[in-house]
Formats: C-alpha cells, structure tokens, sequence
C-alpha cells in the first residue's frame, strides 16, 4: 500500500427527501482510500454505509440526492460525469460486490450471459473471442467450476452466487472494488472462504477495496484500515491496529469493547439508547445523547473530523 | 431443460383425457335436454313444405344420425368421430359437414383475433413497462397514461362507437363484412387490400380494449422488478439502459403475463362472439351465435369441441414451453 489516493470523498452530503424532510443519510463525510488498499466502513445498521458506496457509484436513487461533495477517482470528480460518462466509468473503473448477494443476479439468465453482460457492453464486440474461455477462467479463479457458467443463479447455492458476484466484480480488473455487507447472509464458514477469496483475487487485479460490514471482528483480520460510520457522520478512520490498539472515538471505545473476547469475557454492546434519527439528528455532536463523556459544547457544536495523529482522524470534541 | 420425456408424454395423455372428457359431455348434454331435435327438424321443414310420411322420414333422419343404434355404440363412434373431427351434418345448413363449415369460419376468426390478441399483449406489454421505466422521457409517460383507461372499456362498447363514427358518420370504412359485396376471393391485391381495410375497425376495436389490460397487467409487475436486486446490480455494471430494461426487466415482468397471452389466445374462439356479430364477420363466433339460434346441435358440439381443444392446446403448449422462459420452473422429478 502506498499513499497516493484512488478514491477521495470531499465533504459528501447525500439526503433523502421524505415527505417529513430531508434524511441526511451521509454528513459531512471525508476519506480516501489507497491504491490496492483494503479499506473497512463499519457501523450499525442504517448508518449510511450503503449510502455513501451507491453515491461512489451515482447510484442514489429517488428520492435521495447527492446536495454536496466531490468524489474523486483518480483525480476525476464522479459528482460532475453526466450519465453517459458515469455508466461508462461504473464496472470498468469501480464495480460493486451488492449486498443482497443471493437476489443479485438475473433469474432467467445463464451465469455466463450476466458476466458476458458486463464484458461485452464496456469492451465491444471484439472482446467476443475467447470470450466464454474468459468466463469460465474467471469462475475458476474464484473457486466455481467451468459448468457453473452454463447454470441458472437458481441452481446454486448461497456461497456460489456470491462468488460469481465477485468473479464478475473482477471481470473489467477494476481499479476500485465496493463490497457492501458481501457475506453477511452467509453462515460463518462459507463467510470466511468467500472472504479469503475475494481478498485473493483482490490482490491478483491489485484493486483497491471498499470493504463494509458490521463485524468489527471479522473487519479486523481483513483490512488495512477502518473507517467507523455513526448517524451518517464518519467518526474514526485510522488503521486497524491504532483502532484496535487505542480507540479514540467514545462510539469506537464501545463498538471496540463489544467484540466478543474469550480472554476478557466483556458483555457484548454496552451502549445505551437508540441509534439517531437521520431525519431529525440531534444538533452538534451526533452520538452525544448516548456518549458517556458528552462535553456542553458535544450538544451545540458538530465535531469536525480531525487529524489527532498521523493519519489517525477522529470526529470528536474531546481531542480539540 | 427441465422438460423429461416422461413429462411430456404425461402433459400430452392428460390434453387427450381433456378432450376425451369434453367429446363425452358434448355426448351426453343434448340427451339430457328435452325435446327431441328430430322433430324440431321435422317442424322446420314443414313450415316450407308438406310433410306426408312424418314416421318414415322421422325414421331415416333418426338412421342418418345413428339415432337408431344402442346407446354404448352411439358413445363410442360419436367420441371416435369427435377425435377425427366428424361432427356430422348441420342442421341449419343441412346437409353441409359441420367439420367443413367450422374449417371455412376458422381463417376468419384465427386471422383477425390472434393478430389483434398478439398485436395488443406486445404494445400494451412494452406501452405498460414504459409507462413506470424511470428512462422513459416525462413527456411520452404523459402520452401512454390515457391508454390505461381502455382497460375499463369493453371491447364490442368500442366497436360500436368506431362504427358509427368511421363508417355511418364520417363513412371512410366499411360498416362490416370481410370484403365489399361482389368481390371475387382470390390472392390478388386489391381484394387482400379490401378485406385489411374491413378488418381495420374490429382490429382496432379489439386491440385497443385489449392495450389497456395489457399495460396494467406489466405495470404492476414492472414496479416489482424495477425494485429487484438484479436491476440494481444491472445499473452497477453499467450496462446500457435499453439492454436493462429488456434483459433485466421487462424480460422478468412479464413473465406472468405470458400466461395471460396463452390463454388468451387459448379463449379466442369464444372471445370473437360478439365482434363477429357486430361486423358480421363470417368466423366461428358468428357461426356459433346463429347456430345456437337455430338449435344447430352438431353445430354448436363441433365449436364447443373446437373451443375446448383450441384452450387445452394452448395450456399445453405453455406448460411444454414454460421452462424455457423461466428456468426457475422445472418439470423433472427429482
Ligand atoms: N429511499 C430512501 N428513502 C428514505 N430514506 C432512506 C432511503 N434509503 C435509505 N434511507 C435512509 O438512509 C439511511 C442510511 O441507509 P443505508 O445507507 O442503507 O444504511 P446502511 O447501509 O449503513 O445500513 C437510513 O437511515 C435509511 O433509513
Ligand atoms: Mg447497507
């Protein structure tokens, strides 16, 4: 990993307009992610992880809109393609491992149509020569049989279709790949198989990697660095061993102590209260309601995110 | 696929059972009814001539008709002849074959229906998915609504209305008939010309009542498939919005609505009742509805048989044809 960005988020804002105002699903959000880097977005359900990944895309569907910010990919603002330029980028540039990875692929298509989809729309008809040799080359990569090209997503099982996913994510050797949430409907031991093959093939193309999850444990043994999602504000964003070392976010020192440890027997999630509305978030600070450590300016004033050490950034009053 | 040659031969017993049991009702129904159709033969002759020996005559008919032999051997060449499609001599037209009578209208009633049935499920499919596609253009979303409102419009309702605006009002076509009076029947342009041009108004009177239920039918299905993960998936992968729309979606949605198209296409003979009455048109419809007038029993049995043929044959052929469109649908046993 070196230190010149491929991906860089400015200052993104994304709402959706409800009948009742606007959600602000994504506040203030700044990052950048590495060239070949694995990068980890963690944080309860509703945080706006998938949010801020389908805004990478331009993929923020009605209502929802980006109101501010520059997502940078290489140095090309995303916000600023039009649509022709945008679906010419998507896939080639940055594909998507979805999240719904069993309902993800087209039922009445064979396996090979939905990767041929994809290679054929951005490469042209010349990319048809050793065209189905490419495919199955690529299900074998991912550790899929060649037959698997000719079957119908409904003949496979969970781990499978998320593999083909990830072989199709693979297929145009992006430059950045998103995988939101890419096992999380799948149980424990298929989850770390998938998990290691994506990580494989990841470092085979030497693409970047957008990795979200929730399981701050499994997150750990995967990325390079962590970026910790609270309320659709980005509140910690360091390396895995700082984070894991020396949290310094109060929402980080509790998502922290909730990985289960059989040496310290912790009681998992000790945080009080619920998650913020988006629609209405509370003023300043937006995880002050629950922080055990709220100052009086937590209430008025939002923490910007800071930069506490090198390259550890915090979003938190208490380190001004 | 998921087709096993033992399904197929299974679909196929089943489709002659089907017919087996429609020719047995066909057998049974009319000696369930009273009165007697020979004498009601007997009572329209002698309206136009003097009848002498009514016995005799009565006992020729009853001959001619195999009236006369026991019942079980009645049954059993009135379900063979049903399989031949030897529905014996009309009464209203006697002595005319019915299979002859039924094969003449057949055309008529086939040509003008399925092309409407099948030119109104493709443009209300693709008008319907449009209408909810977020790449359609606002001002073409504002032109398809209205024809939704067809939906509520019963075709015949239509037909009338066509009729007398284009062909009493503004006579600029023909008020019915498949071709001007006199016209010779050949395969020559201008007589091909004049029957298009008759078939103009119930064409556009079944079709459009057609278009609305079509793009209803779509519309809902679309707007769940539109919120499938394979179509968010589709946009991430860049494909283009035309592919998407015909290879993710619109391909999905209608799914259903193939089944509504078979079986349309399946209720057509009895669909065409009314239209063929209203433009006289000499398809089944119309031979059914005057058929019926006249107690035309052989008549009525041949198209009922037709019917029930025509719908068991299209439920066959989407059962054997199902699997290929959706591969989710398997018809082997495991
Ligand atoms: N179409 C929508 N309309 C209104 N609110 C939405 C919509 N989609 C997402 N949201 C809101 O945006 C927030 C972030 O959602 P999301 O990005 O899916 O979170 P995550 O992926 O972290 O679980 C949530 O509070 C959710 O309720
Ligand atoms: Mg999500």
């Amino acid at each position: 990993m070196n230190t010149d960005a491929v991906l860089r988020i400015n200052n993104l804002h994304v709402h959706y307009q409800t009948p009742q105002g606007a959600v602000k699903a994504v506040d203030e959000v700044n990052l950048f992610v590495g060239r070949g880097e694995r990068f980890g977005f963690v944080g309860e359900s509703g945080c706006g992880k998938t949010t801020t990944a389908l805004a990478i895309l331009q993929m923020i569907q009605y209502p929802g809109k980006i109101v501010a910010g520059e997502i940078l990919l290489e140095g090309k603002n995303l916000v600023e393609l039009n649509a022709e330029e945008m679906r010419r980028t998507r896939w080639r540039e940055v594909s998507l491992i979805p999240q719904g990875a069993m309902s993800s692929l087209n039922p009445v298509m064979r396996i090979k149509d939905q990767i041929a989809d994809a290679i054929l729309t951005h490469e042209g008809r010349s990319a048809r020569t050793g065209l189905n040799q490419r495919i199955e080359d690529l299900l074998v990569t991912v550790g899929l049989q060649r037959p698997v090209a000719q079957m119908f997503p409904h003949e496979l099982s969970g781990g499978m279709k998320q593999r083909v996913c990830v072989a199709m994510a693979i297929a145009l050797k992006p430059k950045l790949i998103i995988a939101d949430e890419p096992t999380s409907a799948l149980d424990v031991v298929v989850q770390r198989i998938v998990t290691q093959t994506l990580i494989e093939v990841q470092e085979r193309i030497g693409a970047s990697l957008i990795l979200i999850g929730h399981d701050m444990g499994l997150q750990a043994q995967i990325v390079h660095r962590l970026a910790i999602m609270y309320g659709g504000h980005l509140v910690e964003m360091a390396t895995v061993k700082k984070i894991f070392q020396a949290p310094q976010h109060p929402y980080t020192q509790v998502l922290i102590g909730s990985v289960p440890s059989p040496k310290t027997k912790k009681s998992p999630f000790a945080l009080p209260g619920l998650p913020p509305a988006l629609l209405n978030p509370p003023p300043g600070c937006v995880f002050h309601p629950r922080c055990a450590k709220a100052l009086e300016m937590c209430r008025t004033q939002v923490p910007p995110l800071h930069e506490i050490q090198a390259a550890h950034f915090v979003a938190c009053h208490l380190y001004r | 696929m998921g087709l096993s040659v033992g399904y197929v031969i299974r679909r196929i017993a089943m489709f002659l059972v089907v017919i087996w049991v429609a020719a047995t009702i066909n057998f049974i129904i009319p000696r369930l009814v009273p009165g007697d159709p020979i004498q009601t033969m007997l009572a329209h002759m002698a309206q136009t001539e003097r009848i002498e020996n009514a016995a005799a005559i009565t006992q020729e008919l009853r001959a001619t008709y195999g009236l006369d032999a026991p019942i079980q051997e009645q049954y059993a060449r009135y379900i063979l002849n049903s399989f031949r499609f030897d529905f014996g001599l009309s009464l209203n037209q006697f002595p005319t074959k019915v299979g002859d009578l039924v094969l003449r209208a057949m055309p008529w009633t086939i040509g003008l229906l399925a092309t409407t049935t099948l030119l109104s499920f493709g443009l209300g499919t693709l008008m319907g998915a449009l209408l909810v596609w977020r790449g359609t253009p606002r001002w073409a979303q504002v032109m398809l609504t209205p024809f939704t409102f067809f939906a509520a419009v019963p075709y015949f309702l239509l037909a009338v209305v066509f009729l007398y605006l284009f062909a009493y009002v503004w006579k600029i076509l023909p008020t019915g008939g498949v071709a001007t009076a006199g016209a010779k029947a050949e395969w020559t342009l201008a007589y091909v010309g004049d029957v298009l041009q008759h078939f103009i108004l119930p064409a556009a009177a079944m079709a459009l009542a057609g278009l609305g239920n079509w793009m209803l039918g779509i519309r809902g299905m679309m707007v769940t498939t539109i919120g499938a993960d394979y179509l968010n998936l589709a946009y991430a992968k860049g494909l283009t919005d035309r592919r998407i729309f015909f290879r993710y979606a619109l391909r999905n949605a209608m799914l259903p609505q193939v089944t509504s198209l078979v079986i349309a296409l399946g209720h057509i003979v009895s669909g065409a009742i009314l239209i063929e009455v209203i433009f006289t048109l000499p398809g089944i419809g119309n031979l059914l509805y005057r058929s019926i007038g006249f107690l035309d029993y052989p008549m009525i049995q041949g198209i009922t048989f037709v019917l029930v043929v025509s719908v068991a044959f299209s439920v066959l052929l989407l059962d054997l044809f199902y699997p290929r469109l959706d591969p989710r649908i398997t018809y082997t046993r495991k």
